[in-house]
Parts: C-alpha cells; sequence; structure tokens
C-alpha cells in the first residue's frame, strides 16, 4: 500500500507539528538555563558565645492567618496593621496597661479645653533613607488621613481634627473642632515620610520606608512579608535581625508549621488545635485579653414590636443558657472568655468601671420565665401567637452555633425561628439593610473597638448614628444620645465615667442586647522566643520600650 | 498552521466577552456591600462612601460596565480594591505558582495513570485489575483537605523531612521542589482516578478490536502489541480528559491552595469573590477561561501529533 503524502502549506500535518513544537521547546529551554538569582532560605550567622556555643540565628517567623492588604498606615485592617508597625514609629505608643506613653513625641500638654493638643518630637529619629523625621512628617501624616482623595478607612478616627501645624520642625500642634475624650489614642498614628511618600504615590503601600525598628525587604503576595533590622533605631539596637511574616490561611495547618518549626509564632490558635499545641512541650501558649464583643442584637429595637419591648428581650435572654453555650464553644477559657456586659471587666476599656454592680444584670436561663413573658406578650397584643422570627448570623462557626442554641431554645417555647446563616458577604448586607426594614430580626454581631476608651464600645453599639447602634432603629436625640455626646467631648475623667457606668447600667438591665464572649487573641510560640508580649491593639511589640524580642537556645 | 491556531484564538473573543459581561453582571445581583465587607461592619457610613467613591462603585451600572468594556479592550483588567495593585499584575504574579502546582500534580498523576490503567486492563479481572482500580478510586474518594493534613503531620512535624506549606521558591531550586512535593501529591492522587479507570477502559475497548488480533497473530510478542498498536489508538479520549483536567486546574486547586498555603489562582479568586473584590473576580474569571479555551487548543493540537489521521485546515 502506498501512502500519499499530504504537503500542503494549508494543512497542519504531524511532521509539521512536530517541527514547530520542537523549535519552541527548545527555546524555551534556552531561556530556561539562564540561572537565575534566588535567595536561600535563610543566612545563618552566628558568633559562638561565651560558653563556647553557637549564638542562635535571630530570625523570627510569624505565621499569619490573613494578608496585610497594604503597607502604608493609611490602611485600617487588622493584617495590615500587624505588617506595617514593623517599619513604622507612632507618635504615641500604649503600653502594657493601654496607657498612652511618649514615643516619637517624648511629651505632649492638653489645652483646658480640650481642643488643643501639642506634642514635642524626639529629636534625632532618623528614616530608613538617612532623613530626618520631623514635625512636617507628622503634619504630612495626619494631613493624608484627613484628605478625603485618600479614602483613608482611618478617617474617622481622627475627623474631629480640624488643622494640624508644624510650629517649628519639633512641635506638632493638633486643633479639633471639639473636645474629644478618646483623642490621645487617635493620635498614635504611625509616621510616614513626606518626601519618600509622595514620591512614590500609591507604590508606597508595597515598598514602605519608615523609622521603625525594622526595614522592609521584599513581599511576596499571598506568600510572605519580609523586613530586616534597622541598626540605627533610636530607641535600641533591635536583637533580631530578621523578621518574616508568613500567610497560613488554615489554624491547623499554622500548628502544623508550629510544632514542625516552619514558623515560630503563630496567631490564630483555634479551640481545635489547642489541645495539641498546649500539650507539646516546645510550645507556649500566650492569651492577650481583648474588648472583642461577640452579642446577640435586637434588630430595629428602636420602633419594630415585639423587639421594642424590654419583656420580649428579657424572654429571649431567658430562653437559653449562654454560660453553656460559650463553654461548649470555648472548653478552653482562653481563646474566649464569656461576656457578661458589653464593656470586660478590665479598666483599660471601662475606667472607673462598676463592673461589679453590673455583672448582676446578666440574665440565666429560665424557660419558665420566658414563656411567661412571651404569654403576656401574646395577651397583650404586642406579638402575635406562633410568632416566626429571623435568626441573621454568618458562618464564623462559634456565631453560627451560638445562633443554633438560641433558636433551638426558643423554638422549644412555641416560636418559629428562621435561622439564616449566611456567608459573611451576604449577612452584611441584609444587615445594612435593617434600618430601613420593616420588621425588626435576631442577629449575631461582634464588635472590636478601635481604641481602648469606652467612647469606642459604647457609641457604636447604642448612639443612633453608631456603626451598629443604626441597627437598632432608634430615633436620634433620645437620653441616651446626649448622654453618649456628653462623655465623649467631656474633658472630666469624673464625669466620663459616671455617664459610661449610667449607660452601661441601662443597656443591661434593658437587655439593649445579650452578651456572648470577648474573643481573647490566643498566640502560640516557640519557646526559643523571649520576650514576646503582643498588644491587643494588633502590634507584635517586638522592640518597644520595654521589650526586645530575641531568639535564645535552649 | 498559524491560520488554524489564529482562527481559534479569533474564536476566544467572543468568548471571553460573553464570560466577562456575564460575571459583571451577576457579581452585582449577589447579595453583600463590598464597602462593608472590606471595611468591615464597624465602618460608618463616611467610610462608606468615601470607599465606593475611590474605588468607582458608586455610579450607574451601564456607565460601569461600558467604562469596564472600554478598558478591557485596551488590556487593562483594572485595579484590585482589595489589594489597591493592578489586577492583570496580580494574576500574573500568581500564575507560576498555578502552573508548577497543576503541571506537577498533572505529570505525576498521568505517569501513573496510563502504565496502571494500562495493566488494569491487561490483567482483565486479575489482581492488577483490582489493585489499581481500588488505588484509584481511594484516591477520589479520599478528601484532598484531610489527606494533605495527613501528609503535613507525617512528613512535615512528624518527620521532618519536608516543609510544612507554602510554596518558597520557584520551581528549578531545591527549596521550591521540597515544598511541591506534598501539594502535587496530594492533588495528583485526587486526579489519578479518572484517568486510570478512563485507560482502563479505552484500553479494553481498543485490545478486543480486530487489527489487534491481526497484530498478535503476526506473531508480534504482547508488550509491543499493547505499547506501539494498542496504547496509541486508546490515548485520544484520554488526552481529552487530561485537558479537560488541566483546564479545571488552572482555575486553580482551591483546597490543595489552602491546606499548603500555596500562592495559586484558587485562592486569589475565592478571597476576592468573599472580599465582592469585583475587578479581581472579574481578572481571575477571564484568565482562567482564557487558559482553559488555550489548555484546549493545545490539546487539539495534540491530536495531530497522536493520530496522523487527524489534519486541520
Amino acid at each position: 500500500m502506498r501512502k500519499e503524502l499530504e504537503t500542503s502549506e494549508q494543512t497542519i500535518t504531524r511532521r509539521r507539528l512536530l517541527e514547530t513544537a520542537s523549535l519552541v521547546a527548545g527555546g524555551a529551554l534556552l531561556a530556561r538555563c539562564v540561572p537565575s538569582g534566588v535567595p536561600a532560605a535563610g543566612t545563618a550567622t552566628t558568633a559562638p558565645t561565651a560558653a563556647g556555643q553557637p549564638a542562635p540565628t535571630q530570625e523570627l517567623v510569624i505565621g499569619m492567618s490573613l494578608e496585610a492588604r497594604g503597607l502604608d498606615p493609611i490602611r485600617n485592617d487588622t493584617a495590615s496593621q500587624y505588617a506595617y508597625k514593623q517599619v513604622f514609629d507612632p507618635l504615641v505608643a500604649m503600653d502594657a496597661d493601654l496607657k498612652p506613653i511618649p514615643h516619637a513625641a517624648q511629651s505632649w500638654d492638653i489645652s483646658a479645653d480640650g481642643t488643643v493638643y501639642t506634642f514635642k518630637l524626639r529629636p534625632g529619629i532618623k528614616f530608613h533613607d538617612g532623613s530626618d523625621l520631623t514635625s512636617e512628617d507628622v503634619k504630612f501624616t495626619f494631613d493624608r488621613i484627613l484628605d478625603p482623595k485618600n479614602a483613608s478607612d482611618k478617617r474617622t478616627y481622627v475627623a474631629m481634627v480640624s488643622n494640624v501645624e508644624a510650629v517649628d520642625p519639633l512641635t506638632v500642634r493638633i486643633r479639633l473642632n471639639a473636645p474629644y475624650a478618646p483623642f490621645i489614642y487617635s493620635a498614635m498614628q504611625q509616621i510616614v515620610p513626606k518626601a519618600v511618600a509622595e514620591r512614590a504615590g500609591d507604590g508606597f503601600a508595597r515598598k514602605p520606608v519608615g523609622s521603625g525598628p525594622f526595614k522592609f525587604v521584599e513581599w511576596v503576595p499571598n506568600e510572605r512579608i519580609v523586613f530586616a533590622r534597622n541598626d540605627n533605631y533610636w530607641l535600641k539596637r533591635p536583637s533580631l535581625e530578621k523578621v518574616t511574616l508568613k500567610i497560613i490561611p488554615d489554624s491547623a495547618v499554622a500548628a502544623s508549621n508550629l510544632l514542625a518549626g516552619d514558623v515560630d509564632v503563630i496567631e490564630q490558635v483555634t479551640t481545635a488545635s489547642f489541645p495539641q499545641l498546649r500539650g507539646n512541650p516546645n510550645v507556649e501558649i500566650l492569651t492577650v485579653a481583648s474588648a472583642q464583643y461577640t452579642y446577640i442584637g435586637f434588630g430595629l429595637m428602636g420602633r419594630a414590636a415585639p423587639f421594642n419591648d424590654k419583656r420580649f428581650r428579657e424572654a429571649v435572654y431567658h430562653a437559653f443558657d449562654a454560660d453553656a453555650v460559650v463553654q461548649a464553644l470555648f472548653p478552653q477559657s482562653q481563646i474566649a472568655t464569656r461576656a457578661y456586659a458589653t464593656l470586660p471587666s478590665t479598666s483599660a476599656y471601662w475606667p472607673g468601671g462598676e463592673y461589679a454592680a453590673v455583672r448582676p444584670l446578666a440574665l440565666r436561663r429560665d424557660p419558665a420565665r420566658a414563656k411567661q413573658l412571651f404569654d403576656e406578650l401574646v395577651r397583650d397584643g404586642v406579638m402575635p401567637a406562633n410568632y416566626r422570627i429571623t435568626f441573621l448570623t454568618d458562618q464564623n462557626d462559634a456565631r453560627r452555633r451560638s445562633a443554633e442554641a438560641v433558636v433551638a431554645g426558643l423554638n422549644a417555647l412555641g416560636l418559629t425561628v428562621e435561622l439564616l446563616s449566611l456567608e459573611f458577604g451576604s449577612y452584611a448586607g441584609r444587615l445594612q439593610s435593617l434600618p430601613t426594614a420593616k420588621a425588626g430580626m435576631l442577629y449575631t454581631v461582634f464588635t472590636n473597638p478601635a481604641a481602648p476608651d469606652p467612647d469606642l464600645s459604647l457609641y457604636w453599639l447604642f448612639h443612633s448614628t453608631g456603626g451598629h447602634g443604626r441597627f437598632l432603629g432608634m430615633p436620634p436625640g433620645t437620653e441616651l444620645d446626649r448622654k453618649l455626646d456628653q462623655a465623649r467631648t467631656s474633658t472630666s475623667q469624673t464625669e466620663r465615667q459616671r455617664i459610661y457606668n449610667e449607660v452601661m447600667r441601662e443597656a443591661m438591665s434593658n437587655v439593649y442586647n445579650i452578651p456572648l464572649f470577648h474573643e481573647n487573641i490566643v498566640v502560640a510560640y516557640n519557646k526559643k522566643v523571649q520576650g514576646l508580649r503582643p498588644s491587643p491593639r494588633w502590634d507584635w511589640n517586638l522592640v518597644t520600650n520595654s521589650t526586645d524580642v530575641q531568639i535564645v537556645t535552649r | 498552521m498559524s491560520r488554524y491556531i489564529a482562527q481559534r484564538m479569533l474564536q476566544l473573543i467572543p468568548l471571553l466577552w460573553a464570560v466577562a459581561t456575564l460575571v459583571f453582571f451577576m457579581m452585582r445581583l449577589v447579595p453583600g456591600d463590598p464597602a462593608v465587607t472590606m471595611l468591615g461592619l464597624d465602618s460608618t457610613e463616611e467610610q462608606r462612601a468615601a470607599f465606593r467613591e475611590r474605588t468607582g462603585l458608586g455610579g450607574p451600572l451601564h456607565e460601569a460596565y461600558l467604562g469596564y468594556l472600554q478598558r478591557l479592550v485596551a488590556g487593562d483588567l483594572g485595579r484590585s480594591i482589595f489589594y489597591r495593585d493592578d489586577v492583570a499584575a496580580l494574576i500574573w504574579r500568581t500564575l507560576p505558582a498555578t502552573l508548577e502546582l497543576a503541571v506537577a500534580a498533572l505529570l505525576l498523576a498521568v505517569a501513573l495513570a496510563i502504565p496502571l490503567g494500562v495493566l488494569a486492563a491487561v490483567s482483565r479481572g486479575g489482581f492488577f485489575d483490582r489493585a489499581s482500580v481500588l488505588l484509584a478510586v481511594t484516591g477520589a474518594a479520599v478528601p484532598g483537605f484531610w489527606l494533605g493534613v495527613i501528609f503535613i503531620t507525617v512528613f512535615a512535624v512528624g518527620l521532618g523531612w519536608l516543609p510544612s506549606s507554602g510554596r518558597g521558591s520557584p520551581l528549578w531550586t531545591i527549596e521550591g521542589l521540597r515544598h511541591l512535593v506534598m501539594p502535587a501529591v496530594t492533588l495528583a492522587l485526587a486526579l489519578l482516578a479518572s484517568t486510570t479507570r478512563l485507560t482502563r477502559s479505552s484500553m479494553l475497548e481498543i485490545l478486543s478490536d480486530e487489527y489487534v488480533r491481526t497484530a498478535r497473530a503476526k506473531g508480534l510478542i504482547e508488550r509491543v502489541v499493547v505499547s506501539r498498536h494498542a496504547l496509541p489508538n486508546a490515548l485520544i479520549p484520554i488526552v481529552t480528559n487530561i485537558g479537560l483536567q488541566v483546564g479545571a486546574l488552572l482555575g486553580g486547586a482551591l483546597l490543595i491552595e489552602t491546606v499548603f498555603a500555596w500562592p495559586g489562582l484558587g485562592r486569589l479568586g475565592v478571597d476576592a469573590m468573599l472580599r465582592r473584590d469585583y475587578p479581581l473576580i472579574q481578572g481571575v474569571v477571564l484568565a482562567s477561561v482564557g487558559l482553559f479555551a488555550l489548555t484546549n487548543l493545545v490539546v487539539d493540537l495534540l491530536y495531530v501529533l497522536i493520530d496522523p489521521r487527524i489534519r486541520y485546515r
């Protein structure tokens, strides 16, 4: 048999294809042969100690569950904060008790009417490019947050600033348009070098330059961010040579990484991974109490029946056992602690707080009482019999399971509760539509106050214009609104304490929401890491006045 | 030949346009406000308004759509709201990792599956048949997530032979290869099943064909009959299947990427979706579709290689 060979130019035949393919492959191979400069896993520069043993490599690897969005301090999300705080210095810092202490500003004074803050800068602080940190940089830092063009998420926290003035190279004066008691916390901004940031524009977020203990080295997206020691750091020479933030989204994998020695610190310890980590002799677990507050809210409690009836809210609280639920969700109480009031008992968040007086206002499980209250409400025509309620939650495990417990309790009492467990984006959308909705609903939600001051929690939660307060559908100008406004602008610490105690008592005795738990920051680390004391305000605090994290031999 | 390829590439354009339009409108139908998902529930209306202003999410829909199309034609995929970085650059940066994992897993799977499938068909009903089917089905049934964590626990934590997660370095370094091993093996096991079974059934069909009987009658040894006469003919459906798998893989292997913290397209896309990062979602979907179409083109060209009877005009 003779085969006809087609050699037409148009057709793709096997021969033609092979010829082309080998040409392409050959070219690609040649290109591959060019060696690429690949960084080695880590340089180990050690010097022998007096004992004759080599000193351990001063490199710290931290496993993060979320990636920073940008390394520009104009960003507010927690992952970015954990990252960029290595590179910058704040104007004012916080000590272990969350009190403001000098940092880049070595002193400050506040005018008697509380509207003028004058900061004196420490001389001799230099940015990583060698230039001096002056009042112009501080002014630039605040101005850019305030500039609506930059649309910074931090703008709300400094919105009360009317003017920032660079009086002289080491003095900055900030004027507020009304007294704002927690302002010193808003002043804790990371100082950005004006010249570098202006030149770099948007690129600054990818290649930050600051004055902090570490310099930015590289950022491999979705993988790691690397920092190296700033040898000329004004506060002290950091012990650590290199810090790497490694992104590990899954908590079980993070725990494995820690146990395998691939990371030294992880910040996501869950109920599931806790026992394994706790049992390991090389691992230490550290809890940082936080004011994160998870609760059950009553949507449109300002105007929609029966949510506006205190008996209804009490009945819902009585319908389930909050203690048991939290205990079941978090058998290791280090991960989260039951909240009995909106603010935790630690004085940092509620100076002069009467926690002991407010704590007993938390209600216990009492289905009989709940039934009685529901019956009363039906009888009085506030609530129809067989009432249908919607309970909205997102898919976070703890919040969803808390919701399920409440739903079970309410269904057992004859109500019909529809549980809507939605993915976060959709859940947030539903919540956002509450102020204009017709009917109220129950929902789980959490808040994490941006500063250790009761204003940041209570204003958010209960003021008619507050971020969460809006969901309550309360009319503006109530007594509660007035009190919160007054406490915010008051310059008297005693007056503020008094008002906040009143607000707390009112909120708890009227069951404005049902407190569930405070989620702490739980960090697990290899015992060779010494001196780690992270802040609850999203800062690893590697090098501060009182810390200097280092690796030690064990 | 270049005309055929050019034609195929041109056909891509209406496909990409249709996908882009579909994604654009469907995403905006999904409940959830990007301003809230990105800024958090604790954000104020003022912050959200500023956010919408900055990201251009505020305006009328048809304007946004036309603007999007205009930029797309010019090759601009927009800027990610979350990363505030160019979408094309973000995707480009994840491609090496995605390709590495996809190709490595695929090569491993194919290298295992085809011999296994052939052995199974040849020994029909015998030990190898049952064993290979068992292996393949186990690989498909066992959840990749679970298997991945087991691997990490044994090889990284227990034995310390391999790094527990991440990519480390590019493929052509020892460090990179060490990081690639576990994710690639885990993913390969999942792919194994369908390819093995397909090889087996395809071979079974071929082995009962007339020309195979002829080859045996000619006196050729069994090994040559199977490998040089039967297998090449069985390859067409197998290559199709592999092509489809590659196409899917290039969209990213989400579970594996999550378990091993592998910086691939899957995680990038899903994270973008959960955050409602519209430009990035659009970019990732378009990239996945484009890659899938390209893979299909390569597969079609491979047919020519395998079967000399096939040719394109």
